[in-house]
């Protein structure tokens, strides 16, 4: 039966690529657009050690195309250097969005999860980051894709309501198939009492199977417990989010706050913590200076996560020299310390095996672009 | 000296109608195809220009067409709808159709070209600067 299904959405992702291919070839209005970036940094850590380097960055491939009057499709293909050093091609969303009803739409596919602002409006595009990197959230708690349906308002009403609910596989799943019949629910809403200002919150829910971890989980996998060696019950996973932004001509400002609550059967419920907050001020019209603080504590009874405080403070300064092209420059003070000594997951940070916090300063400088 | 009198009187209304037209055509001028409205007003045209409406109350989707970039006209949207900035508003459209909430707008040159292109696309709607465009796609300001 397993098997059948298997076969059966293959094919049905084949033929969706195969129509959305041929309506692509035969659109008057698709549109192709390259993001991309490169970095250099310097660390110094506490104990002694520096590194540098100079880093090619993700690069994005961005199609979309209004296929006629209801229907639009958007792809997001990116080519990233992994940390071996070779070159890994992901598709990040493949999205067909039918706006059946004035501004409401479906949209199926696999997509960006509408957890925070962060994630429902900067994607993958390095240029219209206000920072430098993603929150630490997206590695530890807020699972970043999904591949499923949503249902998404937006513009609703004098105070401009959106609400998004995505039913979609969850973070044991992979971009092709989930690996059990448990979907992951989100519900999201906002609302925009004036222009450039969005104050939202959201509901993740999700049950991993034997606490397997897929490819949606986020980006920083090392954080998460491997499929093999750690805890194999399943995890009950809930995050609640808050989100504030207010982006204006002379100020701006991001707060996200994420809950999140994994419950085992061994341990019971370990409740985390992850909050980000962002202030920058623009000076003209091109220049801004920015603060932002990132902090995150995984609980010690926490089976899925590997248990931690995190704390980064940075300064920063943005040049956007126009609004294709932003040259970004970031002092960071970090520190990790991991709760557990032992390597009950017996992997990555883990492994470590110690109280000690990693701590240290490092210098980055990001150019963004697109074309 | 009837026909003095006459020539002056019309040299004048000349003059007037002259300057009228001149008037008329440095203000703002709304064009639209099949937009279902009879005339719209200062919000609904905010909310056109910010992606904040998909369709036309007659259901046909809304299609935006401004002034290019290298226009000297697109510095006046600008200042109507983005801060003032021409890199605001290209940046708010690049970052709305990233997120995948708007369809992206059409850019044009010259108002001969974005008369032409909304003649030819019901749903589309523009802002003229140069002239008032042609009668049948005018859309009147509400008051």
């Amino acid at each position: 039966m397993r098997y059948l299904i298997f076969y059966v959405a293959r094919a049905a992702i084949a033929f969706l690529i195969l129509i959305v291919c041929q309506t692509l070839s035969f659109s008057q209005e698709t549109e192709v657009r390259f993001f991309g970036h490169m970095d250099a940094s310097y660390k110094y850590a506490m104990d002694g050690s520096q590194e540098s380097t100079f880093s090619l960055g993700e690069h994005d491939v961005f199609i979309t195309s209004q296929i006629n009057d209801r229907f639009s499709f958007l792809g997001e293909t990116i080519v990233a250097v992994t940390s071996s050093g070779a070159f890994r091609i992901s598709m990040e969303r493949a999205r067909v969005k039918y706006d059946y009803a004035k501004n409401h739409s479906i949209i199926v596919g696999k997509m960006h999860t509408p957890i925070n602002y962060w994630n429902d409006v900067f994607h993958h595009g390095r240029l219209f980051y206000p920072t430098i990197y993603r929150p630490h959230y997206f590695d530890l708690i807020v699972p970043i894709h999904t591949s499923g349906i949503r249902f998404q308002g937006q513009n609703l009403g004098k105070h401009r309501f959106g609400y998004d609910v995505v039913v979609g596989n969850g973070m044991s799943s992979t971009d092709f198939m989930d690996v059990d019949n448990r979907k992951s629910i989100t519900a999201a809403f906002h609302f925009k009492p004036r222009k450039g200002t969005r104050i939202g919150a959201s509901y993740y829910n999700d049950k991993l199977i034997g606490n397997f971890t897929g490819g949606h989980v986020g980006h920083q996998t090392s954080f998460h417990t491997p499929s093999e060696g750690g805890y194999s019950g399943d995890v009950g996973y809930q995050v609640w989010s808050f989100s504030l932004a207010n982006f204006q001509r002379k100020s701006e400002s991001l707060v996200e706050i994420s809950v999140n609550r994994n419950f085992t059967d061994s341990l019971g419920a370990a409740m985390n913590v992850a909050g980000f907050l962002y202030q920058g001020f623009r000076f003209g019209e091109n220049h801004v200076v920015y603060t932002h603080l990132d902090y995150a504590t995984i609980d010690r009874n926490d089976l899925h996560t590997v248990p931690l405080i995190l704390t980064e403070v940075a300064l920063g300064y943005r040049r956007e020299i126009n609004y294709l092209l932003a040259l970004k420059f970031e002092l960071e003070y970090e520190r990790l310390t991991y709760l557990h000594t032992g390597s009950h997951m017996g992997h990555g940070h883990m492994g470590h095996g110690h109280m000690a916090p990693e701590e240290g300063f490092k210098f980055e400088i990001q150019l963004a672009y697109g074309f | 000296m009837d026909f003095k009198l006459t020539s002056v009187l019309a040299l004048v209304l000349m003059v007037c109608f002259n300057r009228v037209d001149a008037q008329e055509a440095s203000k703002p001028y709304i064009i639209g195809n099949s937009i279902g409205m009879q005339s719209i007003d200062d919000q609904q045209l905010a909310s056109v220009f910010n992606a904040e409406l998909q369709f036309w109350p007659n259901k046909n989707r809304v299609t935006v067409v401004l002034h290019s970039a290298k226009s000297e006209h697109i510095s006046k949207t600008a200042a109507m709808y983005y801060d003032g900035s021409v890199k605001g508003l290209q940046r708010f459209w690049l970052s709305i159709v990233f997120q995948g909430r708007s369809a992206t707008p059409v850019f044009l040159m010259t108002e001969p070209e974005i008369i032409s292109y909304v003649e030819r696309n019901p749903g589309a709607i523009a802002i003229l600067y140069e002239s008032m465009g042609p009668e049948n796609l005018r859309v009147p300001m509400a008051k």
